[in-house]
């Protein structure tokens, strides 16, 4: 059929293809694995998907009815190819300027909080910070390939992470690139790989927090602010408590 | 949108409660893993309490329940287990009889629910906050985010953040909350494309359910 590769996933096909087709398969394996938890859940025999009036979903939640597939967004993708539309640059176009992603490894925490310190976030406990990024379900980082003016080899030069319950819900949080290393895209390719990341799980809801001085950037990612008037709150603890 | 009431009762019937006692929550205690909030006295006598919990057990039946009785859009039942079992502080409001244990004792109905997830140490959100829509308009909502916030203070995690609807800010400022503190702003990304269920909002910012996913509490 003329076109068919640019038509979107039928109605027909299961969407499980989306989970499967992975132009880059490491995507899942980057984000923490399911650690053991404390919650039980009672004996009683677990509740099938309610059918109702709601579309048909595959069994990671995803929907696969075209009507939902179309409401309210206008645009036909095939969800492969919006995948792939999430990244505005490549590694390969970071690799030429001597960058690389980081995934698995941990970074230097003494070098996390210079890079914090040089952002303006405040310094953070190292061991309160070990704990918070063993709890972090995605942590992406750059890392300098080569040694340079501004930068020494293997020095931390950008930082972004997100925690998740990994299944409704994901924050990201603590989004940092080294001055000297701002406006070549950097903040934003840290962002659009956790997009990535997140969305190949199936995470419906992805959040942020933005400083008045970057809700610009974050717009032109398509991220929404207030969208019907939903805001994001914070508390407040009172004075001398 | 005001939430429908559930028309068919089951027990403990809530509409025949004669008096309500507000029991001073006892935040002095050393954990807040249990706290009896309000006793209830049924015309008949019958004493029920209004129960705090954080870190039971959560029966996915009736979560959903309680989630189609606040006019929620239902989700994957296999998201919401996972979901559950990763977020940091799961806090549940049960009805129940003063001695849950005891053999003559009605089941205990949940009511209320709010979860948190966080890193453990830095930042947190309140998400699903919900109260059953009979027991609204008691102060159920506000005890219940009170004592999850409390146990997360007393956790040294400060920044306690939450999404909510226009029409229940007012009721979070009230507990504490501001709306974009120093002019930071949360943001919604909304996947490209098509819509992945569990979601609530759509790209252009309609609902897909009738009401907030934060707070259905008038």
């Amino acid at each position: 059929m003329a076109g068919s590769a640019a038509m979107p996933t039928s109605v027909a096909r299961p969407l499980k293809a989306f989970t499967t087709l992975q132009p880059r398969p490491t995507r899942r394996t980057r984000c923490a694995p399911e650690r053991p938890t404390a919650l039980n859940f009672s004996a009683k025999p677990h509740l099938r998907f309610s059918k109702g009036a709601s579309a048909p979903v595959s069994s990671d939640g995803i929907c696969t009815q075209k009507s939902q597939l179309l409401s309210g967004t206008g645009s036909l993708k095939d969800t492969t190819q919006a995948r792939e539309d999430l990244l505005t640059k490549s590694d390969e176009h970071f690799a030429e300027l001597g960058l690389a992603f980081e995934w698995s490894l941990a970074p230097n925490l003494d070098e996390l909080n210079d890079l914090f310190q040089r952002v303006g976030f405040p310094r953070r406990d190292k061991a309160k910070f070990a704990e918070a990024l063993s709890n972090t379900h995605c942590t992406v980082w750059v890392r300098a390939t080569r040694k340079s003016r501004m930068a020494r080899e293997g020095q931390l030069l950008a930082f972004a992470r997100a925690t998740s319950d990994k299944a409704l819900t994901a924050t990201i949080w603590d989004v940092a690139v080294t001055p000297g290393w701002q406006r070549i895209g950097l903040g934003r390719a840290l962002v659009e790989r956790l997009l990535e990341a997140l969305t190949s799980q199936g995470i419906p809801t992805i959040t942020l927090y933005a400083e008045p001085g970057v809700v610009g950037m974050y717009e032109k990612m398509g991220f929404v602010c207030d969208p019907q008037g939903v805001k994001g709150l914070a508390f407040q603890q009172k004075r001398g408590r | 949108m005001l939430p429908m009431h559930n028309t068919a009762r089951d027990s403990p019937d809530v509409s025949y409660f004669k008096s309500t006692t507000h029991l001073q929550a006892d935040y002095s205690s050393e954990s807040l893993d249990e706290v009896v909030l309000r006793k209830f006295t049924q015309s008949d006598g019958t004493v029920y309490n209004v129960v705090f919990r954080k870190g039971g057990p959560v029966d996915l039946d009736d979560l959903e329940q309680l989630c189609a009785k606040v006019g929620w859009p239902p989700r994957p039942s296999a998201k919401v287990r996972i979901a559950l079992a990763n977020s940091f502080m799961v806090g549940t409001l049960t009805l129940e009889a003063p001695d849950p244990g005891s053999p003559a004792a009605p089941p205990p109905r949940l009511v209320g629910l709010a979860r948190a997830t966080s890193d453990g140490v830095f930042n947190a959100t309140l998400w699903d906050v919900a109260v059953d829509p009979d027991l609204q308009n008691l102060g159920l909502g506000k005890a219940l985010v009170e004592t999850m916030v409390r146990a997360l203070l007393r956790l040294d995690i400060t920044n306690v953040t939450l999404f909510a609807d226009a029409h229940t800010i007012s009721f979070y400022s009230a507990l504490g909350f501001q709306p974009d503190p120093q002019g930071i702003k949360g943001m919604f990304w909304f996947v490209q494309g098509r819509e992945v269920d569990g979601g609530g909002l759509k790209r252009d910012g309609t609902r897909r359910g009738a009401l907030s996913r934060q707070s259905p509490l008038e």
